[in-house]
């Protein structure tokens, strides 16, 4: 196939323990500490599609996603075009891309105990749905009448960065205009009982909105970054250096295997080309905690926002690898974030770094 | 992007294979049985269609799933003729439930479970060298949204060949889900019957290897000319026509194909009141205005509901019609629904049907909706 198009990132949102909106509101506290915020993009504000959280049937996974959900599409400039000035041919274009290792364990534990404890007629009729692994993209197409494919990846530590792959593939093959792509891990019962408390487990969603760059720039919309390399390779070194050729200016680092001891994840120990003599490492991981499917989401919500601030023209994500002590582990993802070409409006000044060398100009 | 189905393996309650679970469904033979591992007096109904392997009768194991699914990548690599070792071939598991069956044994402490534990990813590794899993979840259309995520691969240059699979166990969650939610209480699964009372749950795992066509020395057992996909974002379970005949006309679009060119239609066909009528209405009003409508028939009336595996089970079953002229009967059909006027009802197993083209339908809880069309191999 020609002329495929570039794809990027145009909205992100996140719901995590330390902020909960678009852009930089929704990232506070995972962005390094000496960044200058000033230059980063602000939140749009109003609260276009947050406003039923909490429904009674919905999973805490099916909340956090549709909270990080709301700001990415208004971030975007896409919620009016889904909810009060419905745009129906729109809404059947755009594709709902969902990872998540443990969203529906809470459902299927609860159902369990419930069965145990009386029978089937106890459990509550509108759960029916609520089984599958796919409950998160169920509630988060529903709320917003999302008609696009709905694709829910379920495997752990890569998916999250695989979620953004499959939701760039969906818009080149013409599938969808848009994607809304979401990584989220509930800390409910079933994931304490499973993880154990080795290491911190995370409770959020990030969430992000994917299009033609082209498309974007045509409706008024900025970028933050567009999508480079995606590699798929059996650990993190190989599938970074596949990913991008030459040094990023962030990288982003996968989760660390939390059973085995001495974690490698500075690039200098683990990783070549794009990762290895990345100028800055983000390590996201290290403050999420057990983040399996939503780590590579968030990673790529970061490192857009970097970008379209200034701090980076250039951003290395990787996730997988890590494995159970004794056990296979499912390879490793990398995906390259760049900045858009070419000057963009409103990027006024690079964002401050006190280690690391000098963004490019 | 047409593509080459160059391999085919498949487990079920009727059968260990493609070609005996064909032979069965041509007999008319289900695998329809009283509940083995659950507690019965708990639910309403009291039967599925369940591979009978568990080591013990009346407990139940973890794993099966995983262990169903790679039997199938197996089978499906011999009819390749493709050695075991897939490294760096990316292998798509369609599936609703993954291994929550696992998890629920887990959670009442009748089996280990490792944070690993819940991904086919590490199973695929250990047993087949895989590093390049995706498990796409799209509920019960989730072996066709990996087809059609397969055929792209191929055709943006991503991957030469993919494994695209299947594969449930029953999870006691989600039968009582589904017994909570039903009206009646089904003592078997009846498509299109006016008398249908609802879905009954099956098991099992179906894979086969996909390549571009043209591209490969391999053996061809039929071509996959497009899949269609979308959502209805609408209702949780309950299905949208219009969503439906849109997903269709995707996949016809996508095929090159015009609704006129299809023979038979592989339906989804889960035998519960709404999900039948819907299906009917929208493929009526995509085959309008054609002087004779194609036949129809429903393999879960043998299979039980596979669930995520189900249109892939569809799709390897379609293209075993094609080779054999055979069109596998509607088991338990008696009376057919009314939405179902005028199409070819299969009562008893049709014999000589030349056929070319075949629409396979697969949809999901949360209104997820895919449709491929394939064709049989080059003669």
């Amino acid at each position: 196939m020609t002329d495929l198009p570039t794809v990027s990132i145009t909205g992100i949102g996140a719901c995590t323990p330390w902020g909960e909106g678009a852009a930089a509101t929704g990232l506070a506290g995972l962005l390094p500490e000496d960044l200058d915020t000033a230059a980063l993009r602000p939140d749009p504000g109003g609260t276009a599609g947050d406003d039923d959280r909490g429904t009674r049937y919905r999973d805490r996974a099916s909340d956090l996603a549709l909270r990080a959900a709301g700001p990415a599409l208004r971030d975007a400039g896409l919620a009016g075009l889904l909810l009060d000035d419905r745009d129906e041919e729109f809404a059947e274009a755009v594709a709902t891309v969902v990872s998540t290792g443990y969203g529906a364990l809470e459902n299927v534990c609860a159902a369990v105990d419930t069965i145990d404890r009386h029978s089937s007629a106890a459990l509550s009729p509108m759960t029916a749905h609520a089984m599958s692994s796919h409950v998160v993209g169920s509630w988060v197409t529903i709320r917003y009448g999302l008609r696009g494919p709905c694709l829910t990846l379920c495997d752990g530590p890569p998916s999250g960065i695989d979620a953004l792959h499959w939701a760039r593939n969906l818009i080149v093959m013409r599938r969808a205009r848009a994607a809304l792509v979401i990584g989220v891990e509930p800390d409910t019962a079933p994931v304490a009982r499973l993880l154990g408390d080795a290491a911190p487990r995370f409770d959020g969603a990030a969430a992000l909105i994917l299009e033609p760059r082209d498309a974007a720039l045509a409706r008024g919309a900025r970028p933050y970054a567009d999508l480079g390399g995606y590699a798929r390779r059996p650990d993190p070194a190989e599938a970074a250096a596949a990913a991008l050729d030459t040094p990023a200016d962030l990288w982003l680092p996968p989760e660390a295997p939390t059973r085995s001891p001495a974690p490698t994840t500075t690039p200098e120990a683990a990783f070549g080309a794009g990762g290895g003599e990345a100028a800055r490492s983000v390590d996201l991981a290290v403050r999420l905690g057990r983040s399996a499917g939503a780590l590579g989401v968030l990673q790529c919500a970061v490192a857009g926002l970097l970008i379209d601030g200034g701090a980076a023209r250039s951003a290395l994500a990787c996730c997988g690898g890590a494995a159970d002590e004794g056990a296979a582990d499912g390879g490793a993802a990398a995906l390259a974030l760049l900045a858009p070409p070419g000057p963009v409006p409103g990027r006024a000044h690079a964002i401050a770094t006190t280690e690391g060398r000098e963004p490019p100009p | 992007m047409i593509c080459d189905i160059t391999g085919m393996g498949a487990v079920s309650s009727i059968g260990g294979d493609p070609e005996a679970i064909f032979g069965a469904l041509c007999a008319g033979r289900g695998g329809l049985a009283e509940l083995r591992a659950f507690d019965r007096g708990r639910f309403r109904a009291t039967a599925a269609y369940e591979i009978d392997d568990r080591p013990e009768p009346g407990g139940d194991e973890p794993g099966r799933a995983t262990r169903w699914l790679c039997d199938a990548i197996r089978q499906a690599l011999d009819g390749a003729g493709m050695d075991h070792d897939l490294t760096g071939v990316p292998v798509l598991v369609g599936t609703t439930f993954r291994e929550q069956r696992s998890v629920e044994l887990w959670w009442r402490g009748q089996a280990p479970l490792a944070p690993s534990g819940l991904y086919f990813g590490p199973a695929l590794r250990a047993e087949f060298g895989c590093t390049v899993t995706y498990t796409p979840a799209s509920a019960c259309a989730a072996s066709l949204y990996g087809m059609a995520m397969a055929t792209d691969l191929i055709a943006l240059g991503q991957a030469e060949t993919v494994v695209v699979a299947g594969t449930d166990a029953l999870t006691e969650s989600a039968f009582g889900a589904i017994d909570r939610v039903q009206n009646r209480v089904p003592r078997a699964l009846r498509p299109l019957d006016r008398d249908r009372s609802g879905m009954l749950m099956g098991e099992g795992a179906v894979a086969v290897v996909v390549r571009a066509s043209g591209g490969h020395h391999g053996p061809v057992a039929g071509r996959v000319r497009g899949v269609g996909l979308n959502c209805d974002g609408h209702h949780a379970t309950r299905p949208s026509g219009p969503s439906i005949g849109r997903a269709i006309r995707d996949a016809h679009a996508r095929a090159g194909v015009k609704a006129g060119d299809i023979d038979l239609v592989m339906l989804h066909g889960t035998g519960t009141p709404l999900n039948d009528a819907t299906e009917m209405a929208a493929l009526a009003e995509v085959f309008a205005g054609r002087a004779t409508l194609p036949y129809v028939t429903a393999i879960k009336s043998m299979t039980g509901h596979t669930c995520g595996g189900s249109g892939l089970l569809s799709l390897v079953t379609a293209l075993l019609a094609i080779g054999a002229g055979r069109i596998p009967p509607i088991a338990g059909l008696a009376a057919p629904i009314e939405e179902a006027a005028g199409f070819g009802l299969p009562i008893g197993c049709v014999t000589g049907a030349e056929l070319r083209t075949v629409q396979i339908d697969a949809f999901g809880f949360g209104g997820l909706n895919a449709v491929a069309v394939v064709e049989g191999a080059p003669r």
